[in-house]
């Protein structure tokens, strides 16, 4: 199993080697990073990033739903890989908020408990289409709408592309920071839990 | 009267003149206390709300809460919280405790990064004691005296614990590892020489090791000065160039070896405090007091306190109130020093340890002195695990039941009880007048 997980993992690693240099590089980025900006469409279970300013944005897509846990941990794993790649010890986790949003914001509590990640505040924006339709549907987490509503079943999905904005930061750990995130804790917590979207 | 100011300035010229005295001088000393260096910002319980920690030490541990997983029901974590009659909460719990990764097949204490981060409540004071060890004023707390830089993020992680908090020599694990020391857990000895006045001396070298002769105790239990004790040079030992001023001792900064804070037989040893510093005052009284600092492997800092017997994760977790988990991301996010060559995440983390001396002899031995080291049993080999899963990244099975120690942790049977004081080694009273 290990030596399977490993093989998949490396293979995972040369692909990001090769694909993320082309798709870092957009010819002409565009001047803001709206919440809908995505890298252009990409082959089921490829991860891309695009930089902007100090803002890197996540995308992962695929074309087989397994479940929005494995997905999104997918994703803050290849997140913190990509920190670490860079240089970088921890990220934070931008909200792209909108009026009408009903999650509230995470406060930092400096006299609270302190932690190296909670995942539970990696919260990405997910698109979707579902079997016999035509268009794209967006959710976001940050609106308070549950994941699948209306009756709709998720297993009906065809495709998704799951996207997340960081920022990748070097110094100590903004440990009291709900949206602060450890790379190597996230890489190490998820790394034995994940597979490629596909 | 001039004539007094005048014969005043010559003996004063004369003192001046005169060169310091160059008689060669040693000072030995038994140490009788020795402690993690946390301030304690509360007034006398540790308690007490303070600075150090507005919310006083950390409460008893949520076990509903840190039990539960997605793969055990509530049911399951009602039986292993249930009392039973004749055993302790660390032993019930002990194998829950043991398995709370995201797959039921995972031992975590081995593998903590298993499971995720529950949180640590840490130090926020801003004052701490210890030393500046990165030569940087700007990172780290005040110290008490208000010095810029003072480096001890051990403290900033695990100074609100229970285990730790309170006033100096008071803490519950303090106590609880001087005692044994004291009843022969292990012995530390430092010796000081040098050639010009004691109190003030820019030429000094000072020793500090282990010494395989048991302290000599009064019949009301304390130790007793001026009996003599043999220095191991082989390990457990460091000699550092110092200067003293008025009395202290401030010595280089380099690596030290020298015996570990201790309270259980599994996890003595040697301590490596790298780019280490010693800071120890000569007391009138004839003691010694003070401290010794350096970044520690804050892995080791982990497997030590994890991985011993009687009081591993499982007693951790309930007699101290600690979670193993937690403690592993703070130490691990507030590592501050001695980075990887390869990875160059950090590596080690400041800490400063407390030191009180009684006089005594240290003397060097006729013969080479054996270091009483154990090795191969079930915590060295849990440590191991450790290390290799962290390294590695890949998960770890737990050593084979029956390989030392009894398989604790996955054993349905009481857990040993935390006992202050409970025999270790016996190396038996060799010391001499």
């Amino acid at each position: 199993m290990t030596a399977r997980v490993h093989l998949r993992r490396s293979l995972a690693a040369m692909l990001l080697v090769v694909c993320v240099p082309a798709l870092a590089q957009p010819a002409s980025p565009p001047a803001t990073m709206p919440a809908s900006s995505h890298p252009a469409p990409s082959a089921p279970g490829v991860f891309a990033l695009r930089k902007q300013g100090n803002t890197t944005r996540l995308v992962v897509t695929g074309t087989n739903f397994t479940g929005r846990e494995a997905v999104e941990h997918y994703l803050a794993w290849r997140a913190a890989e990509h920190v670490t790649a860079s240089k970088a010890r921890w990220f934070s986790f931008v909200e792209r908020r909108i009026a009408g949003d009903k999650v509230l914001t995470p406060k930092p509590d400096a006299e609270g408990q302190r932690y190296s990640f909670r995942l539970e505040y990696f919260r990405p924006t997910w698109r979707y289409k579902l079997a016999g339709s035509p268009d794209w549907k967006t959710w976001r987490p940050l609106s308070g709408a549950p994941f699948f509503a209306l009756g709709l079943d998720a297993k009906t999905i065809i495709n998704y592309e799951v996207s997340a904005d960081i920022i990748p930061r070097n110094g100590m750990l903004a440990d009291y920071d709900p949206l602060a995130f450890e790379a190597v804790a996230v890489s190490h917590y998820l790394i034995n839990q994940v597979t490629t979207p596909r | 009267m001039r004539i007094i100011f005048v014969s005043v300035g010559l003996i004063g010229l004369a003192f001046a003149t005169t060169p310091a005295s160059a008689v060669p001088w040693v000072r030995g000393y038994v140490v009788d206390a020795y402690e993690p260096a946390f301030y304690f910002g509360g007034k006398l319980s540790q308690d007490d709300l303070g600075t150090d920690c507005p919310k006083g030490a950390v409460p008893d541990n949520d076990y509903a809460k840190i039990l539960k997983t997605s793969w055990r029901s509530d049911a399951e974590v009602k039986k292993l919280m249930t009392p039973v009659e004749g055993r302790e909460p660390g032993g019930i719990m002990a194998p829950g405790l043991s398995y709370r990764g995201f797959r039921p097949d995972i031992e975590t204490y081995i593998n903590p990064f298993a499971a995720p981060d529950p949180g640590f409540q840490q130090v926020t004071g801003k004052i701490a004691e210890g030393f500046n060890l990165d030569n940087n004023p700007r990172t780290g707390f005040s110290g008490t005296k208000g010095e810029a830089g003072i480096d001890n993020n051990f403290y900033r992680v695990m100074g609100c614990t229970l285990t730790y908090r309170g006033a100096p020599w008071k803490g519950y694990l303090s106590e609880r590892s001087t005692d044994k020391m004291v009843d022969g857990h292990y012995t530390m000895v430092i010796r000081v020489s040098g050639n010009q006045d004691p109190m003030n001396d820019a030429d000094v070298v000072v020793e500090v090791g282990y010494s395989p002769d048991q302290m000599v105790k009064d019949p009301m239990g304390k130790v007793t000065p001026d009996y003599s004790y043999r220095l191991a040079k082989s390990a457990q030992f460091t000699k550092l160039k110092a200067r003293i001023r008025g009395g202290v001792i401030e010595t280089e900064q380099k690596d030290i070896r020298m015996p570990e804070f201790s309270w259980a037989e599994s996890n003595r040893g040697e301590a490596l405090f790298q780019k280490g510093k010693m800071r120890l005052t000569m007391n009138n009284d004839g003691t010694l007091l003070g401290m010794a600092g350096g970044y520690r492997d804050w892995r080791e800092i982990y497997g030590r306190d994890t991985f011993n017997i009687p009081s591993g994760g499982p007693t951790r977790e309930t007699f101290y109130h600690q979670n193993q988990i937690g403690m592993f991301y703070a130490l691990r996010r507030n590592a501050d020093g001695i980075p990887d060559a390869t990875t160059g995440q950090n590596t080690g983390i400041s800490t400063a340890y407390r030191i009180r001396a009684l006089p005594a002899f240290v003397v060097d031995p006729r013969q080479p002195v054996v270091i009483d080291q154990q090795a191969g049993e079930r915590p060295y080999q849990e440590r191991d695990a450790f290390m290799r899963a962290l390294t590695t990244r890949t998960l770890q099975a737990p050593p084979p039941s029956g390989s030392g120690g009894g398989g604790y942790y996955r054993s349905t049977t009481p857990a040993p009880a935390p006992v202050p004081g409970q025999a270790s080694k016996s190396t038996g009273a060799t010391a001499v007048r």
